[in-house]
C-alpha cells in the first residue's frame, strides 16, 4: 500500500510539473501536508468521502477501492442513523453499517436522516427517507462503493427510485451494477441545511 | 472558523475512463505533494461519443451565447426557436437533412452608435459526416434582420432581408456529449459568416443543446415532447445568464419531466453493446452547456453550483469522462469556497461540502469540513 501511495505521489507530481501547474498559495500562508491532514480532530476529517463500510478504509490512501464486503463494521457511537431499516426488501440492503458523523452532521440544528433502501430490483433500488422538522427538499446522491458518483437527484418528495421513475428492465437507465451507497442532504425554506444520513451501503 | 486550508485543482487532470481520475490535487507550497487519487473503474456509465448505425430522429434548442472570457459577463445574443434533423447511419457514415428555424437578439454597440437586433429565419441543410461528428452542411439560409440604431441622438429603424448561400454559411459539427443505445444529446453551434453581419448586425451565430432518439430502420418523426424539454432548459440558462435569475424550479421540473421521457420511449433490448447501466439522458447536452455557464460565470454561487452538480451527475454529465468539464466545475468549487472561508458565509461552505462529497472531491470536502468545525 505504501508503495501505491507513493506511486500515486509522484506521478501526480510528474503530471503536476509538466503541466506547468504552481503550487498554490493559501491566503495565510498555512500548508500542510497529507499525513498531517486532519486538522480537526475525531473523524469527521477523514469520513466525509469514505465508502460507509470501513470507517479506516484505505481508499484515500491507496487510491484502490475500499472494500465492499457489506459485512457489518463498527465505528464510533454515531447520533445518526445512517443504516437500512429492518424492514428493507432483502435483495436490495446491505447488514447495517455505521460511519461517523461528519461535519455536516454536527451542525447545530442538523437532524439525522434515515435512509431506508427497498425493491424488487436490486439494481434500481427505491429510496425513502426521514424527512427532518423544517425540511423543504432534498437532494439524494449514489455512488459505488469506491465513491466514483453514480447518480444524484433533488425534489421536494422523500422517495425517489434510483433514475427518477421506474423502468421496465429493458429500458435503459441508471442501475447499480456493484455495491454503492447513498446519502440523503434535506434543506429547509432558506436553503440551509437542515438534516443529513450518512453514507448508506447498497448491495446489489 | 480555523485557517483557510490551501486547495487548488489541477485542471490539467481529468477523469478518465480507466482510472477515474480526477484529482484534487492538494499542491502544497512546501512539498508538491498531490494527495486524494481515487483510481478504479469510472462508473458504469463512462459516455459514449459515437451514434449507432440506424435513424436517429433529432431536435435542436437555441439557446444563449455566452462568452465568459477577457471580463466579458456572459450574454452575448439570447436565442429562441428550434430545429430537427433526421439522421441515418450506415456503418458509420453519416447523412441526412436538417432545418434550423432561429431567432437571435442582441445589443449593437459601436463607436458612437448603439441598438439591439433581432434576426429571425430559416437554415436549411444537409448532415454530413461520421458517427463521432456529424456535421451540419447548411445549404441555404434566409433572415430577416430588424431592429434599431441610434446614433448621435438619432433612432434609425432597420429591417433588412437577407439571403446567404453556402459559401455564405459556415459547416459545424453536432458535438455528442453523450449517447446510447435510445438517445444521444450535445451541443452545437451555427455561424453565418459575413452573410448577416453585413447586414448591420452582430448576430452571427446560434448555439444550442440537441437531442435525438433512436428509431432504428423507422424514419425519423419529429418529437415534439422532447423539443419542448430542450426549449425549456435553454430558456433557464438564458435567463440565467442575461439578469442572474436561476429558475431552480423549472429545472427541476425539466429534468423530472426528461426522466419520465426516457422511460416511456424506448428500450436497449435492440442494442447488441447495451449493458446494464449504460444509458444517455436526451438533456445531457443541454446540462453540459448549464454547467460550462457555472464554471466560467462570475455569478456563479455555492447554492447553484450545488443544484448544477446535481443535474450533471442526474443526466450522467458528471463525472466528466476524458473532459475538463468536472475540472472547471472544480476549479469554480475551489472560488468560490475560498471567497465564502473569507466571507466567513457558512452557507456557502456547506453548500460546496456537499458538492465535494457528492463528486468525491475529496481534498476540497476535507477543507471545507475543517472550515465547519466550531
Amino acid at each position: 500500500m505504501i508503495a501505491r501511495r507513493t506511486l500515486i505521489a509522484v506521478t501526480a507530481v510528474i503530471v503536476a510539473s509538466t503541466s506547468g501547474l504552481a503550487a498554490c498559495g493559501g491566503s495565510d500562508g498555512s500548508s500542510a501536508s497529507p499525513s498531517s491532514a486532519p486538522v480537526a480532530t475525531g473523524a469527521s476529517t477523514s469520513v466525509a468521502a469514505e465508502p460507509p463500510t470501513s470507517v479506516t478504509s484505505v481508499t484515500s490512501e491507496t487510491g484502490e477501492s475500499a472494500p465492499t464486503s457489506a459485512a457489518p463494521t463498527t465505528a464510533a457511537p454515531d447520533t445518526v442513523a445512517p443504516t437500512v431499516a429492518p424492514t428493507t426488501v432483502a435483495p436490495t440492503t446491505a447488514p447495517p453499517t455505521t460511519a461517523a458523523p461528519d461535519a455536516l452532521q454536527q451542525l447545530p440544528g442538523v437532524e439525522p436522516v434515515t435512509v431506508t433502501v427497498s425493491g424488487a430490483d436490486p439494481s434500481r433500488p427505491t429510496f425513502t427517507w426521514t424527512a427532518p422538522a423544517n425540511a423543504v427538499d432534498y437532494q439524494l446522491v449514489v455512488q459505488d462503493a469506491s465513491g466514483t458518483p453514480l447518480w444524484a437527484w433533488t425534489g421536494t418528495g422523500t422517495s425517489v427510485v434510483l433514475g427518477g421513475a421506474e423502468r421496465a428492465p429493458e429500458v435503459e437507465g441508471p442501475a447499480l451494477t456493484g455495491p454503492g451507497q447513498v446519502r440523503v442532504f434535506a434543506f429547509g425554506a432558506d436553503g440551509a441545511v437542515v438534516g443529513s444520513s450518512g453514507w448508506t451501503p447498497l448491495a446489489v | 472558523m480555523p485557517p483557510r486550508r490551501d486547495v487548488c485543482t489541477m485542471l490539467a487532470m481529468q477523469r478518465t475512463k480507466r482510472t477515474s481520475s480526477v484529482v484534487t490535487g492538494l499542491l502544497l507550497t512546501a512539498g508538491f505533494v498531490a494527495v486524494g487519487l481515487p483510481a478504479g473503474d469510472a462508473g458504469a456509465n463512462a459516455p459514449v461519443k459515437s451514434l449507432r448505425d440506424g435513424n436517429w430522429s433529432g431536435t435542436m434548442a437555441i439557446g444563449a451565447t455566452a462568452d465568459f472570457s477577457r471580463g466579458n459577463v456572459g450574454l452575448i445574443a439570447s436565442g429562441s426557436g428550434n430545429g430537427r434533423f433526421s439522421l441515418l447511419l450506415t456503418g458509420g457514415v453519416a447523412s441526412g437533412d436538417f432545418r434550423l428555424d432561429a431567432t437571435g437578439s442582441s445589443n449593437l454597440e459601436a463607436s458612437g452608435a448603439n441598438g439591439q437586433a433581432t434576426a429571425a429565419g430559416v437554415i436549411v441543410g444537409e448532415l454530413q459526416g461520421t458517427s463521432v461528428i456529424p456535421i451540419l452542411t447548411p445549404q441555404a439560409a434566409h433572415f430577416d434582420v430588424s431592429g434599431s440604431v441610434t446614433v448621435n441622438g438619432f433612432n434609425q429603424p432597420f429591417n433588412v432581408p437577407v439571403d446567404a448561400g453556402p459559401e455564405e454559411l459556415t459547416q459545424s459539427n453536432l458535438v455528442i456529449t453523450s449517447s446510447s443505445c435510445t438517445f444521444a444529446s450535445g451541443t452545437w453551434a451555427q455561424e453565418m459568416k459575413a452573410a448577416v453581419q453585413a447586414a448591420g448586425a452582430n448576430v452571427t451565430s446560434f448555439r444550442g443543446s440537441w437531442a435525438a432518439r433512436f428509431t432504428g430502420a423507422g424514419p425519423a418523426a419529429p418529437d415534439d415532447a422532447l423539443t419542448n424539454l430542450l426549449n425549456r432548459g435553454e430558456a433557464v440558462l438564458t435567463r440565467w445568464i442575461a439578469d442572474g435569475t436561476f429558475d431552480e424550479a423549472e429545472m427541476e421540473s425539466v429534468l423530472v419531466e426528461s426522466e419520465q421521457y426516457a422511460v416511456s420511449s424506448g428500450t436497449n433490448d435492440a442494442c447488441p453493446g447495451g449493458e446494464k447501466g449504460t444509458w444517455s439522458s436526451p438533456l445531457a447536452g443541454m446540462v453540459e452547456r448549464l454547467l460550462t455557464a457555472i464554471a466560467n460565470s462570475p455569478t456563479t454561487t455555492a447554492e447553484i453550483l450545488r443544484f448544477g452538480v446535481a443535474a450533471g451527475m442526474r443526466t450522467g454529465v458528471l463525472p466528466s469522462i476524458d473532459s475538463p468539464l468536472e475540472s472547471t466545475l472544480q476549479a469554480k468549487a475551489v472560488e468560490v469556497y475560498n471567497a465564502a472561508f473569507d466571507a466567513n458565509d457558512t452557507f456557502s461552505i456547506q453548500m460546496i461540502l456537499i458538492s465535494a462529497l457528492s463528486l468525491q472531491w475529496t481534498e476540497l470536502a476535507q477543507a471545507a469540513t475543517e472550515a465547519l468545525q466550531p
